[in-house]
Parts: C-alpha cells; structure tokens; sequence
C-alpha cells in the first residue's frame, strides 16, 4: 500500500532512503494531492513532472544513489510544490539552461530536466539550509493570458 | 513500461512502447534498443500510442538510439505520440530532431 494512503490527509511524502525506483510514487503522490486539493489534470501533470525532475536531479548529482526525500503539495491561490533533500547545496535556478535550438549531433543528454522544470513551473525558488536544500515550483491557479 | 517487439514490417521495426518512462525505467529501454539496433534493426518505429508518461529519462534514452540508428545508417521515428508526451518532446525540442508521424503505419511507410 502507498504510503499516503495510510494517512489522514496528504500533507506530504516522506522517503527515507528514496531511489529512482520511487519516482512513481512521487508522481503518484502528486497526482493525488493535487487533485484532493482541487488543482485539475493540467496542474497535476505539470507538478508530477516537476517532482519527477527534481527528485532524479537530487538522486543523480546529489546522493549519487540514494538519500532523503520529502515532497509536499500546498495550495493558497496558487499551487506550490516543495522539495526538500539533504544533499550538497545546489542551486537549481542558477543551472545552465539547456539549449533546445540544438541539432542532433550537438545535443548532450544531460540538462534536459532542470529545463522541463523551468518550463512547467510559472515559477521556481531555491534555498541552502544547513542540512541540504529546498526547491519550489508554483503553478498559477489563473492561466496566464494568452501572450 | 512494457516493450512489444513486432514483425512483418520487413525493413522497419516496429517496438511498441507502454506505460511510463523515468529514471528507473529508461535504462532498459536503452539496453533494448541499443540490442534491436546492434543486431541490425537500424529502421526503427516507436509506437508511443500507449505512452502516457516520459520524464527527460526517456528523452535521452531517445537521443542515444536515434544517435546510433542513425549512425548505422539507418533512423528511428516516432508514431502516435500522446499529448502530454507530446508536449515533453515539444518544450525540449525533440520535436525538431526526431521525425514523428500521426500513425505507425505513416511512419513505416515513411522509410519507403
């Protein structure tokens, strides 16, 4: 059984020692959290995407294998989204973005997440505390107008 | 994820692929197509009708087999990409390097 389903709300998803075989659950988790606190399939796709990316970039290049994983799902007016690692600092927003213009040959398989990351979220906070990191993503509640 | 390998396209291969792709699945989907490749299916289609998931796991899984196929000599194409796929392929600008058709018939005949 899911962890959260043994749990009174969804407040959040708390893995010990998470490897990308939790990845699913992550998703899984966001997805329905998203959906108890009202947030529709879009919301729910673009923040399951975000976990997603986050968690396999801390597992990655963080703990190298595997670590402590918290993620949670708030909402105000907008939906946020927060990760928290206990990993060297690495500041999420301040990576390079990868250049998506590229042709085959010159493409690098790495880069691709944090970008995703940036382009689901309408916006993206980092900060270093003394035991890791914590990263957000807020997706507006209101569609932006159309550009 | 789940893998169905298909014949009777003679020079195409068509690999349906299913499910969800991340972190921990992509490895074997590289494993399986750098094999197909390798073993001389340089012409591959990716039937994605059943994918509703990939994370940029199983957006580098695509580079290093279209890398390879084409290297071979050969290409690998996409077919029938769900939407949300679709849009992960669209915002890191897969779109522009991979060919993609409608159905997997199109994309087979498309090696013609």
């Amino acid at each position: 059984m899911p962890v959260w389903d043994a749990m009174d709300d969804l407040v959040s998803l708390e893995i010990a020692h998470a490897t990308v075989d939790d990845l699913a659950d992550v998703r899984a988790y966001v997805a329905a959290r998203v959906a108890q606190l009202g947030g529709d399939d879009e919301i729910g796709f673009r923040l399951q995407l975000a976990a997603d990316e986050l968690c396999s970039n801390v597992l990655h290049h963080g703990y190298g294998t595997t670590g402590p994983l918290s993620v949670a799902v708030d909402r105000n007016d907008d939906f946020i989204l927060t990760v928290t690692d206990r990993a060297a600092g690495f500041d999420t927003t301040k990576a390079p973005d990868a250049d998506t213009t590229l042709a085959l040959d010159d493409r690098q398989p790495g880069g691709i997440g944090l970008h995703l990351v940036h382009q689901v979220a309408d916006r993206v906070t980092h900060q270093t505390t003394v035991d890791g990191n914590i990263t957000t993503v807020t997706i507006s509640s209101t569609p932006a107008e159309p550009a | 994820m789940q893998l169905t390998y298909n014949t009777g396209h003679h020079a195409v291969e068509v690999i349906d692929v299913a499910g969800q792709i991340d972190a921990s699945t992509a490895p074997e989907l590289t494993t399986a197509l750098g094999e197909r490749i390798e073993a001389g299916s340089i012409n591959v289609v990716l039937n994605l009708a059943g994918l509703e998931y990939t994370s940029s796991a199983g957006l580098r899984a695509l580079l290093t087999a279209v890398k390879q196929a084409r290297a071979s000599g050969g290409d690998l194409r996409l077919a029938a990409v769900a939407d949300r796929v679709d849009r992960v392929l669209d915002m890191s600008g897969f779109n522009a390097i991979i060919q993609h058709f409608p159905t997997v018939d199109d994309a087979v005949e498309s090696f013609a």
